[in-house]
This record gives C-alpha cells, structure tokens and sequence, in this order.
C-alpha cells in the first residue's frame, strides 16, 4: 500500500465516521483542486511522465525527436 | 440600457455558437468520420417502407437489416424529403437535415430544462453553451455521427418532460392519457434518432423516480407514476417501433450478433473503454481535439475546473431552505457522478462493476464504447455550473466592499475567458470532421458517373477498403475487400483473388478499384498515411492475371473484371431468361426451358429465410460456393419464380401495428383537443 492509498483511507474513514456531506464535498472538491498541479506537472501519469522524460533525453542527444503523437 | 443587458448573454451564446460551428453556414461538402459524401445517385438508395433485406448489409452482399430499420428509416426521411422531392444538392441537403437540426433543436431543447429546474437563473445561456459546445460532443458531431448528436441535442427536452411528470401530483382524471402519450410520442422520436442516447436518458429519468421515491415520496404515488410516466409511454414507444421490435423478436435475432464478437465482447469494452475518470468528469473527451480513433491524448488539467464548479453547487444548495433547489442540486450531482463512473467504462476505479452491467443489465450491451455516458454529464454540468456562476455572481453581487472593484463583472469575465480557453482548438479551427469542408477529387466524381451510368447490376470490390467519396448504391453495391476476403493483409488478400478469381465473379463484380486515399485514412502505417502502401498496393493488384486496368480515374486504380455474373445467374446457358428488381425483398425471375434440378444462384449472401415460389411450391434456398444463395429447380418448362425474403411479412405485420399506433394517437390527441376546447 502506498502513502497515497494510507492517506485516502484514512480521509475516507474520517468522513465515514463524521457523516457530514458539507465536509465530504468539501474533500471531494479540494481533491479536485489539488489533482490539478498534479496532472499539470505530470504527477499523476507513470507512463505518459517516462515518456516526456525519454522525449527529453533523445532531444538532447539528438538522436531521435519524436513527433507531435506524444505532446 | 437594461434591455442591452439581459440581451447580452443571448448575444455571446450566439457569436459562440457561430464561431465554433461557423463552417456550417457556408457551402462546402461536410464529411468527417461515419458520415461519408452522398451522390446524387444514392438518394434513391433507402426506401421510406421498411424492407427486412438491405443490399448493404453483410460487406456489401445483403443482408438481414430487421433489427436496424430504425436507421434505414431514419436516412431515408431525410434522403426522399431534401433529396428526392426537393432535390437539394447534398452540401445543402446534410445541413437541412443533419447539422441545421442539431442546433435548432438543441438550443431550446437545454434551455427548457435549464428553466423548468432553476427558473430565476440568469445564467441559462450558460447552459446551452455547456451543452452544445463541450469537447465531447464536438467530437461526436466533428465525427459525423449524425443520429447521435441528434438524438443527444433533443436529450435535456426529453428528460424535461419525464422531470415534469414525475414531480407533478397525479390526478388520475385531470391527467387521463394525453401526457403519457406526448411523453411516449417524443420519446419515440428520440429512440428512433438513436436508441443509445434514449436509453441513457431513460436511465436518468428512471434514476430521478428512484431519487424522488428515496426523499419518502408516498409509495402510492410513485407507482401511479410508474405507470403514468414510464409504463404507458413505454409500450406506446414499443408499439410505435413495432416495425422493428416485432420482427426482431419473432425471428429471435440479437440485434448485435450480426457485427460479431467486436462489438459484443467483453475484451471489446476494454478496448474501447478510452476515457479515464479524470476525462470523464472533466467533460473532456479522451480524443480531445485530433479526433482520432483510438489515440487518447494527455489529461488537460485546466479541464478540472469544470466539475469544480459543477459540485460546488452542493454548497451553495446546503445554504439554501429552498428545498426544491437542494434536491434539483443533489439529483444533478449524482447523475454527473454516475455517468462520469459510467463514461470510463472499465478503466479505474472499480471497472469491473462496468463489465458486469455490460454483461448482466439488459441494454447495456449496447455500450461497447462507454463515451455515450458523458450525455448524462454534459446534462448534469449544464444545469449545476450555470447554478453555481449564478450563486457567485449574487455573492460577490452582495458585497459591498468589492462594489468599487465591481468583482461580479469580472468574475463573469474570468468564467468567459475559461470557456473561451477550453473550447480554443474549436474557435481556432483546429477541429477536423464536419467541421471543416472537404473538397472531393475529381476522380471520385468521374467514377460515380462511370458506374452509374451503367444500367445493369454490378458490385465494386474496394482493396482494402471502400473510401469515403466511393459510390456505395442499391444498383452498384460497394464490397470493402479486406472484410470479404477476411484479411488486413495485403499480400494475402492478393494471393486469394489469384487463386480463385470467381470470388469476383460469382459476387457480381464488375470492377476492383483500388482508391485514391485524399482524407489519408485508408493506407497508414502509425496514424499517417503512407504512399508506400497506396503504391503497393497497385502494383499488387497489377499481377493479377485476369484483370484489366481502366484509364481515366486519375489517383484512383480502376480494374475490370472480365464476365461478371449477373445478380441472379445459372451454369446452364439460358436458363434465365430475365429477371425483375420488385424491392429489395422480391425479384421476379423468368426461367426457360428449365429441367429439374437446375440450379438458379442469387448472388446476396445466403440466407435460409430466402425462398422461390411458383404455383405455390416454395423452394428452400439453399447455399452455393459457401456464401450465395440458389435454389434447385422442382419442375420443367418455362415459367415464372417469385424470390422473397419471408421475414418481410413480420416487417408487414409490425409496420401495420406501427401505424395503427400513430393514427390512434393522432386521433386521440384530435379528440382530446376537440373535447378540450368545448370545455
């Protein structure tokens, strides 16, 4: 289980044992506004942030420069 | 002054409107993704009366179409009204009947539910924009799925109307019959556009019954709503339908078997299942902008601001005593939820309770791609951000300390400029499909004349595949080679018309064609059209001993095939004197100096249900080559056999029930409205 998945739980138990909705839709739209730097600098992506790192690497080398299919 | 300003908002939904789907209003040809380029030749392809048989189906060589007259009809209304009697050229015609309607009818269609839910908003405009101009149906509608986006714009009037009903308080003998049956009537029209989006409405409509019914509506109540808003308008749909619902179920034919396991597996959801939760609750669609098939792009974070205005209504609504808004709020924010849940189809989290609704909850299978589902959040955010700007709005509007900064306006601003951020590659014309023109190469016009001009039977066989701008009629019938020949490979796909060139023949082909790729979607190799293969492919067909390529086609490589048989043929020289096109379920064919046990081939593909009859013998079809159908002569001399399809007399029986339904109604409402205004 990773950090992430420690801190959902926990999250989720505390809103399960408050049985306030205000302060479940409170969570639920500060998650929303949290995952948007996250999606923005690639956090949230494993494959998709190797990639940019790869484009990166090859750029540099200038051996390969890949096109527009993974911008 | 204030006459300006309430007129303002209409104004910026309309220059949006115009902007973004600007290309409409001029006069180039439209075709992007299923919708294709109409000749002139093919209006007379459909026919208004439902037939059970359809020269288009199974690649090109018929097939049984019972359960997709729906759609047969569908194109046909609209190809005999502007086609055949107004004789509109098609630029003209597919935006009379296809994309003009989207927004004729979508514009009043999600401003009637947005007013019927929260009438005092002023932020309605709001509403249709987030409707009418989302990434999700941008895609559909630049994707050509006409029926789709059709049926969707008229989504928020249908489930207005199911809303209505459910809430109101029913007396039996003030309501009588009149509203379950405009309900039935609509939702008829809706089903018949297209029955994915009906269904999903349907489901929104059944999930606010249940809605009302859990905030401790009397159970009395919500039964004689059950009955009054989703049971009679229910059979009503089915009995209007019966058409095609009757006939399917006699014959007892799964409408999907006939596309095969692609479109019914299991592992097909999964590969269809694009968007992930983060799209889908975005109101972002997973091919966001490029609009190709299969090539997800990255998430746009700035897209999750959207549901956070969507469900910051939910605070506003625990503020408020109306208790009316709160549930309208609560209602709007499940629905947004479960479609998001939905629209993802089998990716996280808890995709398999996607797989198992597709597999046990009836009708889901018609959801191999779970994109549909974004209908309910589209539905869902044009109702609670228009909520949500207009609680804002009154915020800042209440204090005073901001009057100076006048925090209001530029906070409607700041909402505006998002938009206008989000829906950019749109203004900017980075869209393609329908909503940029298409200029048709010569060649494909040259061709359509060249084969229609022809009066006799002929097919087209298309390696690999059948392009766009290819002439595709009842007369001329065009086969896609790689579907026929069951091979993608191209080699292979050669060496099996080499080895057996009746394949052509006996399918009544009268010529290869090999086509010019100008939309670059036939030869690719990653995602880009590739020359290489076009050229291959030429040079492949080349080899093929038997035919003979024709000039005068430009990019397109014509071939002939040498004696082509004919639609109804014979090993027996003269066996068939002539033969007459009745329908597309009945031929005449006059056979001469027949002998017993001559054999008579239909070049569609086989079918047991195909039968002959002469002096009421009926003879069974039976199949030849492993793909026509023939039939064994029972007699001799010369005489006349009438070949028909024989589930047509469901089709028959159906449509009768179909129109009997419609012309109660007509007169019932006739009635009604005579008693009514006596009253």
């Amino acid at each position: 289980m990773k950090l992430q998945d420690i801190i959902f739980l926990v999250i989720f138990v505390m809103l399960l044992l408050k049985r306030d909705s205000m302060w479940a839709t409170l969570a639920g739209i500060i998650c929303l506004f949290l995952s948007v730097p996250l999606f923005a600098f690639w956090i949230f992506f494993t494959v998709q942030h190797l990639i940019c790192w790869k484009k990166n690497v090859l750029k540099t080398t200038g051996k390969i420069i890949l096109t527009k299919v993974f911008n | 002054m204030e006459k300006i300003k309430r007129l303002l908002p209409l104004l910026f939904l309309f220059i949006i409107i115009a902007a973004v789907y600007r290309v409409w209003f001029g006069t180039g040809i439209l075709s992007g993704g299923d919708l294709g380029m109409t000749f002139h030749s093919m209006y007379f392809n459909d026919y208004l009366y439902p037939f059970a048989w359809y020269w288009n189906q199974g690649v090109g060589l018929g097939g049984n179409a019972v359960s997709l007259l729906w759609i047969y009809v569908d194109f046909a209304f609209t190809k005999t009204i502007f086609g055949q009697i107004l004789g509109l050229p098609w630029n003209i015609a597919e935006r009379l009947a296809y994309f003009f309607p989207f927004l004729i009818l979508g514009l009043p269609s999600s401003f009637v539910l947005a007013k019927s839910i929260f009438p005092k908003n002023p932020f309605l405009v709001a509403s249709a924009l987030i409707f009418l101009v989302n990434s999700y149906i941008l895609m559909v509608v630049g994707g050509g799925q006409l029926w789709i986006f059709l049926s969707y714009a008229i989504t928020p009037f249908v489930l207005y109307l199911f809303i209505k009903e459910i809430n109101s308080i029913i007396d039996l003998a003030k309501w009588g019959l009149r509203k379950p049956f405009f309900i039935g009537l609509i939702f008829s029209l809706q089903f018949l556009l297209d029955l994915r989006i009906a269904y999903i409405t349907l489901f929104a409509a059944f999930f606010y019954w249940l809605f009302k019914i859990l905030q401790k509506r009397k159970i009395k109540d919500s039964l004689i709503s059950l009955t009054f808003v989703f049971l009679i308008p229910g059979i009503l749909t089915l009995l209007i339908h019966g058409f095609w619902i009757l006939p399917t179920l006699i014959i007892g034919q799964n409408p999907l078997s006939q596309f095969g396991s692609a479109f019914t597996s299991a592992n097909a959801v999964s590969y269809f299942s694009f968007a992930k939760l983060e799209n889908s609750i975005s109101l972002l669609h997973p091919n966001w902008p490029e609009n190709i098939f299969g090539k997800v792009g990255f998430m746009k974070s700035e897209f999750l601001l959207s549901p956070i205005l969507a469900f910051s209504s939910l605070f506003f609504s625990y503020k408020t005593k109306d208790q009316i808004t709160k549930s309208y709020v609560l209602f709007f924010a499940f629905l947004g939820l479960i479609g998001a849940f939905l629209a993802k189809g089998v990716n996280d989290p808890l995709g398999g309770i996607y797989l198992w609704m597709f597999s046990h909850v009836p009708g889901f299978i018609m959801f191999r791609d779970p994109t549909k589902w974004y209908t309910l959040v589209a539905v869902s955010y044009s109702i609670l951000i228009p909520f949500t700007l207009w609680r804002i709005y009154e915020w800042l509007k209440s204090k005073n300390k901001f009057s100076i900064l006048k925090c209001k306006n530029l906070f409607l601003i700041f909402v505006g400029a998002y938009f206008l951020f989000l829906i950019n590659p749109a203004l900017s014309g980075q869209l393609g499909g329908t909503f940029k023109t298409t200029q048709i190469p010569n060649e494909y016009f040259n061709l359509e004349s060249f084969f229609s001009s022809q009066n006799r039977f002929f097919r087209t066989f298309w390696l690999p595949t059948v392009q766009r701008f290819g002439l595709n009629s009842k007369d001329h019938p065009a086969i896609s080679g790689q579907d026929l020949l069951g091979t993608y490979d191209l080699s292979s796909a050669v060496n099996k018309l080499k080895t057996n060139k009746d394949v052509l023949r006996y399918s009544s082909v009268g010529y290869l064609v090999v086509p010019y790729d100008s939309e670059d979607e036939i030869f690719i190799k990653d995602r880009k059209y590739n020359k290489d293969i076009y050229q291959k492919t030429i040079n492949e067909v080349k080899q093929i001993p038997y035919l003979k390529q024709i000039s005068g086609f430009g990019r397109i490589a014509v071939f002939e095939v040498p004696n082509p048989k004919d639609h109804f043929w014979s090993m027996k020289e003269g066996l068939i004197e002539s033969y007459k096109y009745i329908n597309p379920v009945k031929y005449i064919v006059n056979v001469k100096n027949a002998k017993k046990g001559d054999v008579i081939v239909f070049a569609e593909n086989y079918n047991p249900k195909w039968v002959a009859i002469n002096d009421n013998i009926q003879i069974n079809s039976k199949q030849y080559d492993k793909l026509f159908n023939s039939f064994t002569l029972l007699k001799n001399g010369n005489y006349e056999l009438e070949v028909y399809y024989t589930p047509q007399k469901y089709v028959d029986l159906g449509l009768a029930v179909s129109l009997a339904t419609l012309v109660s109604i007509v007169v019932f409402f006739i009635l009604s409205f005579k008693r009514s205004k006596s009253k």
